[in-house]
């Protein structure tokens, strides 16, 4: 009896995939668990495509793809890579004009700074020794 | 805290957000590419 041993990998060739679709109900599939080959039912490895697209849509956007449950969960979720960009860039922005504020109040640096100036500022000011850096009036 | 000290600390934080920017948008881009990967699985195998 042809069989196909199905080994999930995190990619998988288009070899596989021209395999998959050419299954009859005659093919067994196994797959690979550890070191041993496991009988799998075939409807059970198809369904499985569908569980992982649910599973990645679910862990990059929140929610599920499908409409309806989709209208039942579709609130942003932090811990979701989506949401944790949108996030992040957030903070980054908040950040950024914090830099800008200790810059802008610092009389001896130029207004406005490109950010690799501001990390050779940063590189100076470490490297620099505490005794000989003079302590700068605390922003009003 | 003298302004030096607040001014390292902020662009400190900037660049760790920086980092984990990088490091969450490689895990969409993972993602991503699996996404794509199983989504041509079904349309080819009409699962």
């Amino acid at each position: 009896m042809p069989c196909l041993i199905a080994i999930f990998c995190p990619s998988q060739s288009r070899n596989f995939i021209q395999e998959f679709a050419q299954l009859s109900s005659e093919n067994t599939v196994f797959k690979l668990i550890g070191t041993v080959l496991v009988k799998q039912d075939q409807a059970e490895a198809k369904s499985n495509v569908n569980t992982r697209l649910e599973f990645i849509r679910s862990e990059m956007f929140g929610f599920s793809s499908d409409p309806i449950k989709s209208k039942l969960t579709n609130k942003p979720c932090s811990r979701r890579v989506e949401g944790q960009i949108k996030d992040i860039e957030q903070n980054q922005e908040k950040k950024k004009g914090e830099v800008g504020f200790y810059c802008y109040s610092h009389p001896g640096l130029p207004l406005s700074l490109p950010f690799p100036q501001l990390v050779q500022i940063q590189t100076a000011l470490r490297q620099a020794p505490p005794a000989s850096t003079p302590t700068l009036p605390t922003p009003v | 805290m003298s302004l030096e000290l607040k001014l390292q600390q902020a662009s400190t934080e900037f660049q760790q957000l920086q980092a984990d920017l990088s490091r969450v948008v490689e895990a969409r881009q993972r993602l991503d590419a699996q996404l794509s990967e199983n989504e041509l699985v079904k349309k080819v195998c009409h699962v």
